[in-house]
């Protein structure tokens, strides 16, 4: 398997740094070559949070990802100066003209392991399925933390089994869903249940 | 220890524990704070190594000469800002003759600038930042591994040359995590050469010119002029043994590249197009060295995270006009270069640049 450069884009505490650095030992206990440079905005509050990986069998050079083949993009504050191949975004994340996917991964962690935070696991495993990264359970567990091992474990392989299908699949009940709240919403406010129709499908 | 990942900033800080120090005073700043957290850590499962949170950068580097003074090796770990305001002790140690490290990890400047983008705009600050003409040891690794190995021959250094010496770092390199096994890096430690004080003999650490005899010599040129000689003569002697720089790339190139810190590992993709000169030993520059293979090259430019400070510094050594590409704001990536090689006519031809290359350390 060659190597692969990674760019994780995100906003300070949606959870870079742990898939990021999740990643970097799951790789580093299989035996590549990892670089996993942390950039960060340290002016704001919510500021931009980017890991830049890269992964070979052999030494790695230049650590700064310019051209990623994938980007994992958890909120659209990215890096400048930065094309991909493939995009993973978050629902409404993804910009014109690019290739990927989008996924709800916060409510997936909410609705599949009880904490939103799960969903950066899911993503994570999304993100090793797209890279095709073969791990094994046993190298998983020598990569994470002890604490939610189980639960992390679980939301991995979770993600790692998404397929195209299923994944349309969510996002269109996730549509549906979303679409119900905001008529449900209109109704209970008062306006007319064919008002409602064309406002919330209006409203996203 | 087996390969694991390791933080730039880590590396340093194991480093110093490996070279023996027992002392940290520091203020956080980005993108140093890592290396005072890892003291703090560490000095709480370590009694033997104490550790100082100190009100501002100038306690700090006062701080550690006392350490120093008192019998430790200690250091401190800033950046741009905080050490502009160590220049006042810098001196001072330098002119006591204190062995102690101060870390720089380097972010854009002037002022508050960009704390968490890279830069290298503190070169000549490590050089000229204090008063008056004194001899400063710098050091500036590129990789993780290098981060481990410097720190030691920082500490190293300072005990030699009984002066403050200077680690280098920049916010990429100090973020940085790579897979290292530290355990494989075999740096000889140089022993502490100060006794304390309190120790039985005198010593005079005024700062004041004075005679041997500790008696002012504030009016007298001759005996200043000896003794900063004596001084700048034993550092640049103790410099000599550290002489490290790497050669390489395409040596049959009509270009030389000089690039140092981060920017010659970003710089990898134009291997096969030009020659590289990287110093790791900042200052006192690396004349004869590179005087010697200098001459080989038609042409020469500086590739460096400020606006020439160090391509100014060549041109002085070497008495001839080089070329310059400034990487400015944080910009560090092969796309910044080649637009700088573009605008001065450099850019090699046919150099297609492939963002995705991971090409291997050199």
């Amino acid at each position: 398997m060659s190597g692969k450069s990674i760019v994780i884009d995100g906003v300070g505490g949606q959870g870079v740094r742990v898939i990021g650095s999740t990643m970097a030992s799951l790789l580093t206990v299989m035996g590549f070559e990892v670089t996993l440079l942390f950039d960060y905005d340290s002016s704001v509050r919510g500021g931009m949070s980017e890991a830049f990986l890269r992964y070979d069998t052999e030494p790695i050079s230049n650590f700064v990802v310019e051209c990623a083949d994938v980007v994992l993009r958890l909120a659209g504050r990215g890096p400048h100066h930065l094309s991909t191949d493939y995009v993973i975004a978050d629902i409404g994340l993804m910009k014109a003209g690019e290739t990927g996917e989008e996924i709800p991964f916060l409510q997936l962690g909410v609705e599949k392991f009880g904490r939103d935070l799960f969903g950066n696991m899911i993503a994570l495993g999304r993100l090793l399925c797209v890279c095709d990264v073969d791990f094994t359970e046993d190298h998983l567990r020598e990569a994470l933390p002890k604490k939610y091992i189980e639960d992390n474990i679980a939301a991995i392989k979770w993600g790692y089994g998404l397929d195209q299908d299923s994944i349309k699949k969510i996002v269109s009940e996730q549509a549906a869903a979303s679409f119900a709240a905001r008529y449900a919403a209109k109704v209970l406010a008062g306006t007319a249940s064919s008002e409602a129709v064309e406002l919330a499908a209006a409203q996203k | 220890m087996a390969k694991r990942l390791v933080q730039g900033n880590e590396a340093v800080f194991l480093g110093a524990v490996k070279a023996g120090a027992s002392f940290f005073a520091g203020y956080p700043i980005s993108p140093s704070s890592e290396i005072l957290a890892q003291a703090s850590v560490y000095a709480s499962k370590n009694p033997e190594f104490r550790f100082l949170q100190e009100e501002d950068e100038i306690a700090s580097a006062n701080a550690i000469l006392g350490g120093s003074l008192a019998g430790a090796k200690s250091f401190t770990a800033t950046s741009g800002p905080g050490f502009s305001l160590m220049q006042e002790a810098v001196g001072y140690g330098h002119k006591v003759g204190i062995p102690c490290v101060i870390v720089n990890v380097m972010r854009v400047g002037p002022g508050t600038g960009m704390p968490t983008m890279p830069g290298q705009g503190d070169l000549l600050q490590t050089r000229y930042g204090s008063t008056g003409d004194y001899t400063s040891i710098v050091f500036y690794p590129s990789t993780v591994a290098e981060c481990y190995e410097y720190s030691i021959q920082a500490f190293n250094a300072a005990e030699e040359s009984r002066s403050p010496v200077v680690l280098l770092s920049d916010a990429f390199l100090g973020h940085l995590n790579e897979v290292a096994d530290l355990d494989t890096i075999d740096v000889p430690v140089v022993p502490r050469t100060l006794e304390p004080l309190a120790s039985g003999s005198t010593r005079l650490f005024s700062g004041v010119a004075t005679y041997p005899d500790g008696e002012p010599a504030t009016a007298d040129g001759d005996e200043f002029i000896r003794q900063y000689y004596e001084s700048r003569d034993n550092r640049l002697a103790v410099a000599e043994k550290y002489n490290f720089h790497e050669y390489g790339w395409n040596k049959d190139a009509e270009t030389l590249v000089i690039a140092f810190g981060i920017t010659a590992r970003v710089a990898r993709p134009l291997a096969p197009y030009f020659a590289l000169f990287r110093p790791i030993r900042m200052w006192p520059t690396l004349d004869k060295e590179l005087a010697e293979v200098a001459g080989k090259y038609k042409k020469i430019v500086v590739i460096e995270g400020s606006d020439g400070q160090y391509a100014s510094v060549v041109e002085h050594m070497l008495l001839r006009r080089v070329e310059r590409v400034p990487l400015l704001g944080g910009r560090m990536s092969i796309e910044a270069i080649s637009e700088g090689l573009d605008r001065i006519g450099m850019l090699p031809a046919g150099f297609a640049v492939d963002k995705k290359s991971t090409v291997a350390v050199g």
